[in-house]
């Protein structure tokens, strides 16, 4: 360090060609430190030799490290700037080629990392403090000025300009950061006027950074927020949140971190917008919620399903024995009822969504009429329901639990749009389609049509009613309509809305019919009837024993030799011990001890020529889920009847012969 | 600085006091409304050969600036005047001469506001103030020492 300093001086006399003379008392006036001894760059603008001669003589100073660079004109000197980057100007204002502020001006501008001494002859007030204002460190009237003390003033000045410059790096990164934040923020006074604000805080409440300036932000916020911010502004900082409320009605939920007295009398607040994110956890918890009853009506839908698989294998094995009439009309309405129960499940599994497409005929009406006291009980009794089906619309191709769900969204939304009451009207026709219609192509339909009377829709919510999360009400999930939407297009269908303010909505779902289909839509598998005798040998395992017991005692009533075990273990050993073919292994997924997985991988293994049935009184994904390969024909969903499990078994087993 | 009190002089040689006296408010003239020597000489921390430097370039330089003053009355150019003026007035008071300054100033004052009125006198009194500042400064210079 000490070498480097008497470098620096060296360096410096060298230069400016004379021997610093040296004394005790200069250097004890003057405090040394090592920014004192480094050598600076000086930049003398003087036009007069005389007075260059005599400023360069003063500060023939000991502790003087200066480099002098001397030009007599402005052109120079920003000629010199424009290669070289000195510490200090020390500028004379009136040169031959410019004058006064504008002097300063062009050097100020060409040396902005320059501390800059003005050195005038002119002991102009106005001037000098107009110049120390537009960034000169110091004005300094010739004559007026020793040596040591320029040589302070000089190095006060760079100082102050790396100070200065320091601060404008700081601001300038602080701007940045607040003018670019995401989140809002304002600096106010204690009347809460704003006395600074980014532009994300002026979006807050739908106004420009310059219209919040000098506003009252609590003007746009819920009452209440004004007193809280009055208590926290005695206080040091708080957190909270509060609602904005706006002229054009809308609200925006808004965190808020509070620091009091940032400056004396001026509060921070940081702001940022929730609203999004409450709605989103809305939605997740919504979701979760209809994944937990979905779960649940899932659940009890299996459970339930095995207990009527009991019921209906019971009655059929009364309506075979039956000896009278009145025996086989008693076992008849068991079963019709049973049916009922079944197509109740069905539902529960739709609305748990648990049940994957499966695409046949379908009449529409027939989906509507079965629906009918599903849509009373939903409806409530404030509502008049009207529901006119055409007959003979014909068949189109749709999975039913989807229109079912189609059918249960629509009048969901229907009588959200009619809380004070109203009509909700459900037509299914058939429709025909022109040319003319654009959105529609040419074709016939059936057209499904829910109509209410309720507030109608805006233009805008109209256009945004199908996309999914979008709602209008404070506890929906957004999507119902969007599921819908989605059906329908799956479906090859079309869906267009009409509304009319308080007039009501009409949504029309158009599904294509199926050209040359006759109105006798697959029977259902409940009711499938097989009366094909068999011979083969039959594996069947469930663990709900009584309906184990009813199957093997109806399979082996029409001929099969049946092997039965209550769990996939006891499963396995009677496979492994016995000596003859199973042509077919049925099986329930979910067993105590082994899982229908595990006993079909080992029948797979052992015995490859033996075919699988799954029966489950989960929906048919669970087959999938379980991690069963299996073709979708070897599946039969409980609760089934004893007869459409013989046309299954038959199915199965005539296709491999 | 040396304080003249005629009312306190008496019973002293009248030749001594009479010398002593121009001598005092010669001193006075110089330092008070003229030229402070002392303020030039610790101005220069007492660097005789800084003086010598500044001395010699003074006799340069300053002939070269009264000749523009000159030259702009003679031309009535009232910027030429008050720039040249603005100049000789910054170096008159690095030297502490305040009456030259002063004059200067008015020169500089006259050309801003384009008026040459009275131009040609102050000129003439610059002159004689120079004149006499440099034949004190030669002094110093030549003798190392204040007058």
């Amino acid at each position: 360090m000490e070498d480097s300093h008497k470098t620096n001086v060296s360096q410096a006399t060298k230069i400016l060609g004379i021997e610093a003379q040296g004394s005790g008392v200069e250097m004890s006036t003057l405090v040394m430190d090592s920014r004192q001894t480094e050598l600076l760059q000086v930049l003398l603008v003087e036009d007069n030799v005389l007075d260059a001669k005599f400023i360069t003589g003063l500060l023939r100073l000991p502790t003087a490290t200066l480099q002098f660079q001397h030009v007599t004109r402005l052109g120079e000197a920003l000629s010199h700037l424009e290669r070289d980057h000195p510490d200090v100007i020390l500028l004379d204002l009136n040169l031959e080629d410019s004058a006064g502020y504008e002097t300063f001006s062009r050097i100020q501008q060409a040396a902005s990392g320059a501390a800059i001494l003005v050195l005038s002859g002119s002991d102009d007030e106005e001037l000098a403090i107009k110049t120390v204002r537009e960034g000169a460190q110091d004005y300094l009237v010739k004559g007026t000025f020793e040596g040591r003390l320029l040589l302070r003033s000089i190095r006060y000045a760079i100082e102050r300009k790396r100070s200065e410059e320091a601060l404008r790096q700081t601001e300038a990164t602080v701007r940045a950061i607040f003018e670019n934040s995401l989140e809002g923020i304002v600096i106010f006074a204690g009347d809460g006027t704003c006395l600074e604000a980014n532009s994300a805080a002026g979006a807050l409440v739908n106004l420009s950074r310059n219209d919040l300036i000098g506003s009252r932000l609590c003007d746009f916020c819920e009452k209440g927020i004004e007193q809280v911010w009055s208590q926290l502004s005695t206080s040091e900082s708080g957190r909270g949140q509060f609602w904005t409320q706006l002229k054009d009605g809308s609200r925006r939920l808004v965190n808020y971190s509070f620091t009091a007295n940032i400056l004396p009398g001026q509060h921070l607040a940081m702001l940022r917008d929730i609203t999004e994110q409450q709605d989103m956890e809305e939605q997740l918890r919504d979701s979760q919620k209809m994944e937990a009853v979905g779960r649940l009506a899932g659940g009890v839908a299996h459970d339930f399903n095995n207990i009527l698989g009991i019921i209906s294998g019971h009655a059929e094995l009364l309506e075979s024995s039956a000896s009278t009439l009145a025996e086989r009309g008693r076992a008849e309405k068991i079963l019709s009822a049973t049916e009922k129960a079944a197509s109740l499940t069905r539902q529960l599994l739709a609305f748990g969504r648990k049940q994957v497409m499966s695409l046949k005929l379908l009449d529409v009406a027939a989906v509507l009429e079965g629906l009918s006291s599903m849509v009373d009980c939903m409806v409530g009794a404030g509502v008049q329901i009207s529901i006119r089906a055409t007959k003979n619309v014909g068949l189109v191709r749709a999975d039913q639990s989807q229109m079912e769900q189609v059918i249960m969204n629509l009048t969901a939304n229907a009588r959200e749009a009619m809380p004070d009451g109203g009509t909700l009207t459900i037509t299914i026709d058939r429709y025909e389609s022109s040319t003319d219609q654009p959105e529609l192509p040419p074709g016939e339909y059936a057209r499904l049509s829910v109509s209410d009377t309720g507030a109608g829709m805006s233009q805008e919510v109209q256009s945004q009613i199908f996309e999914p999360f979008f709602t209008t009400k404070k506890t929906g999930s957004g999507l119902g309509l969007s599921t819908v939407y989605g059906i329908v297009k799956q479906s090859g269908g079309y869906i267009t809305v009409t509304s009319e303010a308080q007039r009501g909505s009409t949504f029309n779902v158009f599904l294509p019919l199926v050209s040359g289909s006759a109105l006798n839509p697959a029977p259902s598998e409940f009711r499938k009837r097989s009366h094909v005798p068999g011979h083969e040998t039959i594996l069947v395992v469930d663990n709900e024993k009584e309906l184990l017991n009813a199957s093997c005692e109806y399979l082996e009533s029409c001929g099969y030799r049946v092997l039965s075990a209550e769990d996939g273990k006891e499963a396995i050993e009677i496979c492994d011990r016995h000596p003859g073919p199973i042509s077919l292994l049925i099986s329930d997924i979910v067993m105590p001890r082994l899982s229908g997985r595990g006993l079909v991988d080992h029948v797979r293994k052992t015995r490859p020529r033996t075919n699988v049935l799954i029966i489950s009184g989960y929906a048919d994904d669970a087959v999938w889920r379980h991690g069963i390969a299996l073709d979708p024909s070897c599946f039969l969903q409980k609760p089934f009847t004893f007869q459409a499990l013989s046309a299954k078994i038959r199915a199965i087993l005539d296709k491999e012969s | 600085m040396v304080i003249i009190e005629k009312q306190r002089t008496s019973g002293l040689n009248r030749e001594i006091i009479a010398d002593a006296l121009l001598q005092a408010a010669w001193l006075n003239l110089l330092k008070s409304e003229h030229f402070d020597s002392d303020a030039l000489w610790n101005r220069v921390h007492g660097d005789v050969n800084l003086l010598r430097e500044l001395v010699d370039l003074f006799a340069a330089e300053i002939p070269v600036m009264l000749t523009k003053i000159e030259k702009a009355i003679k031309q009535g150019s009232p910027s030429d005047l008050e720039n040249a003026s603005h100049k000789i007035k910054g170096s008159m008071l690095q030297f502490s001469a305040h009456a030259a300054a002063a004059i200067a100033r008015q020169l500089e004052e006259n050309g801003r506001i384009g008026s040459m009125a009275g131009a040609g006198n102050l000129l003439l009194d610059l002159q004689q103030e120079i004149s006499e500042l440099q034949q004190t400064l030669e002094a110093m210079a030549r003798d190392g020492r204040q007058p």
